[in-house]
Parts: structure tokens; C-alpha cells; sequence
């Protein structure tokens, strides 16, 4: 193997996990504070990717002009997703979180085949042809564009949850919630909050993975394991972790790309995460919270 | 005297009875309803075999549809390459999905939780597609052909009675269990894991063995799956749908139940079948809206909610 098609899968994957590392914050930050997996998260990227994509075929909007749209939309069904689904049971045994997420995924994936279709579709843009090229390794604009985006959006979260008050009473939550509440933080407010902040980076993240890779309704399933992989990776409930979790997924699928046949590309995430929980289920990196 | 003889041993004249009926039944309706009944078993099947590690154990199990799935094409295999008997294929296709879960059972169950359930999610995954690029043996995506081959000479009696066979050895295993001590053990890790363990009960071993356990009839059943439907590929088999299937008849009956998981599979395959014909593929939405209902309102399942109901009114 020469040392171009390393660089080259090095490159790739870090361009691609900056897009995974924000779908997985998504995923953590709930779990944070309300200790509950969200299964419902692929699905809700690919409903996010579904809206950009049929605001471009419809209206002729861009993907990235049209995200503050989609975050709009998913605002307002983050707010009622945790109203109808996730209050009943913040406090209830694991399994009703779990069987309720999932249940919920299951329907926004039947609607997206009654809506789209089953057909594999891909946001085609009028730079998706572009390319940028550096000496041997060429990158195409669009990817590079959403591993832009993703990162700052990162980022901005990020010191969202170090910097101001509201990021504090979310790590004091995900901390101790009934010591929070002592304190005067209002629990159900910040878990509310959390879920709205969820939805809405999932809305910025479907788009980009939609740029990058093919939708279609089923897409969902695979993106909630390789989130809850990355997560997992990281330490789970740290929103570092998470990002940089994101980050070695991207690049350990990209290697596997190179380095086993085609198929088997989609089989790292899983065995990956099968390895992890059997090495080390608490996550490679201390949690941050 | 003859009369209080026959009250004492009503519950099993009633069984009697009804496994009579069961085996004439296929003799008087329509191959339509024959196919629905053995669909119906091989679900109760799943469901009941589920119920023994996440209904009776706690430890919920994502991964169900994997030793369905395994069984399914253990069983064909051994079929078709090496010409082993219909009955001992089934029978070793049991035993290979319990082997693999032997394998996988000892770190996959000390993770607890949410770690346990989504592990096994990935597992499924993971083994789906094993086979989906496996294709010198089971063709991948393409899917595997059982030859045609008809039991007892009569169409689909044989598969109608393996089904009901497997199922009531099913019924009946897990029926010991919940009257055992190992059931009792099994019950108090699901109540609290610290609390049992402080009592002296191996937690990890009985976990172990109720999961060994469950995934053999998975995979026994996967087997007859496989025969009767004489085709099998992996999308459909290696599917969350599946595995969440399973847990969601258990519990929509009540998991922890030796009939709730039973009433479960019933409910929802007439519900499926009810909402096939108008819905096509997309049936699976009243699923999900069900099984969001009966968690929010009845998270204890329909068997609990009628003893409950029972109880207040007398």
C-alpha cells in the first residue's frame, strides 16, 4: 500500500467523521441527560436529508441555504417528540425508552417509503461536480463544503455546552438530576431543551450526510448504530467524546474501504461496535461532561 | 365422585382437547389459514423464546432475528450440501445458534442495559451481512433456495406440525422455568441484579444458560422457517424489524408471562394481517403506533392489565 492511498484514506476519512462526530453529538447529548438511547436518530437524519433533498428537486434550494428550514422544521418536531414521547417516560425502565424510540423510528421510516419511495436518491448540486485538487488526491466541493459546516456547527455546540449558563445546567443535569434540581435548575425544562438542541443538530447533519452518501428510507437503522458506535467510542455521554469518536469512525471505515472488498465496508461499523463493547464498554476516552 | 374427578382434571382435559383440535384443525380450512396458523406459530415461537431471557431475565435482547436467522441457514446448508435428514437439521440448526450465543453470551451479558440491547442490534447487522457477501454457500443478497420437499405426503401438514411441535416445547420449557428455581433466579436478576447477586445467586451463569436456552428455540424455529418457506434471504431474516417484532409481542401481552408473549403474537398477526391488504408494505407503521400506545399505557402488558382488573372488581 503506498503512502498516497494512506494520505488519500486518511484525508477522506477525517473530511467524512467531521460529518459522523456531529450526528453523534446528537445522540450523546440525550443520552446525557435523560439516559436514554434515542433510536429514533438515524431515522430522523434521514428525514432531515429527505427535506433538503426535496427542497432542491422542488424549489430549487440549495441544501445549505435551505438548512435553517430544516432546522425550523425540526424544532418544532423535537418539541413535540419530547412532549408526546420522551417526558412519559424519562424515569421508566430502560426498555420503554427503547421500545418507544425505536417504534417511532419505525413509523418516520414507513412514511418516508409512502412519501419517497424506496429508491437510493443523492442531493446533486450545481458544485457536486467540482472538485478540488492537491497534487495526487482530489476532493470533491460538496464534501469538502459539509465537513466545513459540520465542523463549525461542532464547535459552535460545543462552547454552547462549556461556555454559556444554559450548556452548564446541561452538564449539571447529565451529572446529578436531582442535585441539579436542588439547585434550582428546572430538570424537565433543560431535558426539553436538550432534545430541541438534539433534533436540531440532526437537522443540520442529515443534509451533509446527505451529501455525502446515498438516502433512502431504510438508511435510518444504519446511522443509530454507527452514532451510538462512535458514542460508544468516545465514552459514552461526553460531548468530546463523541466528536472525536466521530472522528476515528470516519477514518477506521474509510481504511476498511482500502482494505477489505466492498462489501464488507459497512460491516466495520458493527464489528467495531461488537469489539468495543466486548473491550471496553465504557469508551476509550474519560468521559467529559 | 366420577363428576369431582373430572373438575380436578379439567385444565388438562382442556389441553387435551384443545392439542386435538390443533392437529385435525389444518383437515378442515382453507391452505390460506393453514399458512397463517404456521406464520402464527413460528411468531409465538420467537415471542416465547424471546420472553425467556428478556421477559423472565430483564436483559432485553435486540438481536433475536440473528438466531432465527442462523438456525434458518444452518439448517439449509446442512440440508442441501451434506444431505443431513430434514429433522436433524432443524435440530442442529438449534444447536448452532445456541452454540453461537454461547460464544458471544459471556461479554455481551455483562454489559447490562442499553449496552446489551444495541450490541445485539449489531450483531444482527453484523451477521446480516456476513451473509449478504458470503456467496459461494448462501448466495447473498440473492438468497437461498431449500428444495421443494413436502412431509407426510399431505402439503403443509408437516411444516404446521413441526411448527406446532416446536412451539409447544416452547410453551412447555418455558412453563418449567417459570415454576423452577431456576426461574426464580432468573426473576430476582431481573428484579436486582446486586440485590441477587448478594444472595449467593451466580448472575452471570443463569443469564448465560436462559440465554442459551432462548436462542435454541429461535434457531429451531428458524429451521422450519426455512423449509417451509423454501427461500430464504438475508434482508428479510437478519432484520431489526424481526428481532423488535419478537420483543414487541412479548411485551404488548405482558413479558415475564408464559401467555402473554402467546396473546402478543396473536394480537399483532391479526392486526398484520388485518392492515396487510389495505396497507401493502408499509403495515409496519401500525406497529410502531401499537407498540408506542401500549408502552405509554400499559407498560405492563394486556395479561397484567386484565389480573389487575380482575382484582378490583372482586
Amino acid at each position: 500500500m503506498s503512502i498516497e492511498i494512506i494520505v488519500n484514506a486518511l484525508f477522506l476519512g477525517i473530511i467524512t467523521g467531521m460529518v459522523y462526530a456531529l450526528s453523534a453529538l446528537g445522540l450523546t447529548l440525550i443520552y446525557g441527560v435523560m439516559r436514554l438511547i434515542n433510536l429514533t436518530h438515524g431515522q430522523m437524519l434521514m428525514l432531515s436529508g429527505f427535506l433538503s433533498y426535496t427542497l432542491l428537486t422542488l424549489f430549487n434550494i440549495d441544501p445549505i441555504i435551505s438548512l435553517p428550514l430544516v432546522v425550523i422544521f425540526f424544532i418544532l418536531l423535537g418539541f413535540l417528540f419530547h412532549n408526546s414521547l420522551i417526558k412519559p417516560i424519562i424515569k421508566a425502565p430502560l426498555i420503554e425508552s427503547l421500545l418507544i424510540t425505536y417504534a417511532f423510528g419505525m413509523i418516520l421510516e414507513n412514511l418516508a417509503i409512502i412519501i419517497w419511495g424506496v429508491d437510493y436518491r443523492s442531493i446533486v448540486t450545481s458544485y457536486s461536480a467540482y472538485s478540488i485538487k492537491i497534487s495526487t488526491f482530489s476532493i470533491s466541493l460538496s464534501r469538502l463544503l459539509a465537513s466545513i459546516i459540520a465542523l463549525s456547527v461542532s464547535i459552535l455546540i460545543y462552547f454552547l455546552l462549556v461556555k454559556t449558563k444554559f450548556g452548564k445546567a446541561i452538564r449539571a443535569c447529565a451529572q446529578d438530576p436531582i442535585a441539579s434540581e436542588l439547585m434550582g435548575i428546572n430538570y424537565h425544562k433543560v431535558a426539553m431543551l436538550t432534545t430541541i438542541l438534539s433534533t436540531s443538530i440532526i437537522a443540520i447533519a442529515g443534509p451533509l450526510l446527505a451529501m455525502i452518501f446515498l438516502i433512502y428510507p431504510a438508511v435510518g437503522g444504519m446511522y443509530t448504530l454507527k452514532a451510538y458506535c462512535m458514542v460508544v467510542l468516545g465514552g459514552v455521554g461526553s460531548a468530546l467524546g463523541a466528536l472525536i469518536g466521530g472522528l476515528l469512525f470516519g477514518i477506521s471505515e474509510s481504511f476498511a474501504a482500502v482494505l477489505l472488498p466492498s462489501g464488507f465496508k459497512d460491516a466495520v461499523a458493527y464489528g467495531l461496535l461488537v469489539l468495543l463493547l466486548l473491550i471496553k464498554p465504557t469508551g476509550l476516552i474519560k468521559g467529559y461532561k | 365422585m366420577n363428576s369431582k374427578i373430572v373438575f380436578k382434571n379439567i385444565d388438562k382435559i382442556f389441553i387435551t382437547v384443545v392439542l386435538l383440535l390443533l392437529l385435525l384443525l389444518p383437515f378442515f380450512i382453507s391452505s390460506y389459514y393453514v399458512h397463517f396458523l404456521i406464520i402464527l406459530f413460528i411468531y409465538m415461537c420467537l415471542a416465547e423464546s424471546w420472553n425467556i431471557i428478556g421477559g423472565f431475565c430483564g436483559q432485553v435482547s435486540f438481536g433475536h432475528a440473528a438466531f432465527f436467522g442462523i438456525g434458518a441457514y444452518a439448517a439449509s446448508l446442512l440440508h442441501v450440501y451434506l444431505n443431513f435428514p430434514v429433522i436433524f437439521a432443524i435440530i442442529l440448526g438449534g444447536l448452532a445458534s445456541s452454540f453461537l450465543a454461547l460464544i458471544i453470551a459471556y461479554p455481551f451479558l455483562k454489559l447490562k442495559g442499553p449496552a446489551f440491547a444495541i450490541g445485539t442490534l449489531g450483531f444482527t447487522e453484523f451477521m446480516k451481512i456476513i451473509i449478504l457477501n458470503e456467496e459461494k454457500w448462501t448466495h447473498g443478497a440473492a438468497g437461498f433456495e431449500n428444495p421443494v420437499t413436502t412431509y407426510l405426503s399431505i402439503p403443509k401438514y408437516g411444516w404446521y406440525l413441526g411448527a406446532l411441535i416446536i412451539l409447544l416445547i416452547t410453551i412447555f420449557v418455558s412453563y418449567k422455568i417459570s415454576k423452577s428455581k431456576f426461574g426464580l433466579a432468573l426473576f430476582s436478576i431481573k428484579e436486582d441484579l446486586e440485590a441477587a447477586e448478594a444472595l449467593g445467586i451466580n448472575s452471570i451463569k443463569y443469564m448465560i444458560l436462559a440465554f442459551t436456552i432462548s436462542t435454541f428455540f429461535a434457531g429451531l424455529i428458524g429451521g422450519i422457517y426455512a423449509f417451509y418457506m423454501t427461500y430464504i434471504e438475508p434482508y428479510s431474516i437478519f432484520s431489526s424489524a424481526l428481532s423488535i417484532g419478537c420483543v414487541t409481542m412479548s411485551v404488548l401481552g405482558g413479558s415475564g408471562t408464559v401467555i402473554g408473549p402467546l396473546l402478543g403474537a396473536l394480537i399483532i398477526q391479526l392486526l398484520n394481517e388485518f392492515f396487510k391488504s389495505f396497507l401493502a408494505q408499509t403495515y409496519l407503521t401500525i406497529n410502531g403506533v401499537i407498540l408506542i400506545l401500549v408502552v405509554l399505557t400499559m407498560p405492563e402488558g394486556i395479561i397484567s392489565g386484565i389480573r389487575k382488573f380482575i382484582k378490583s372488581k372482586y
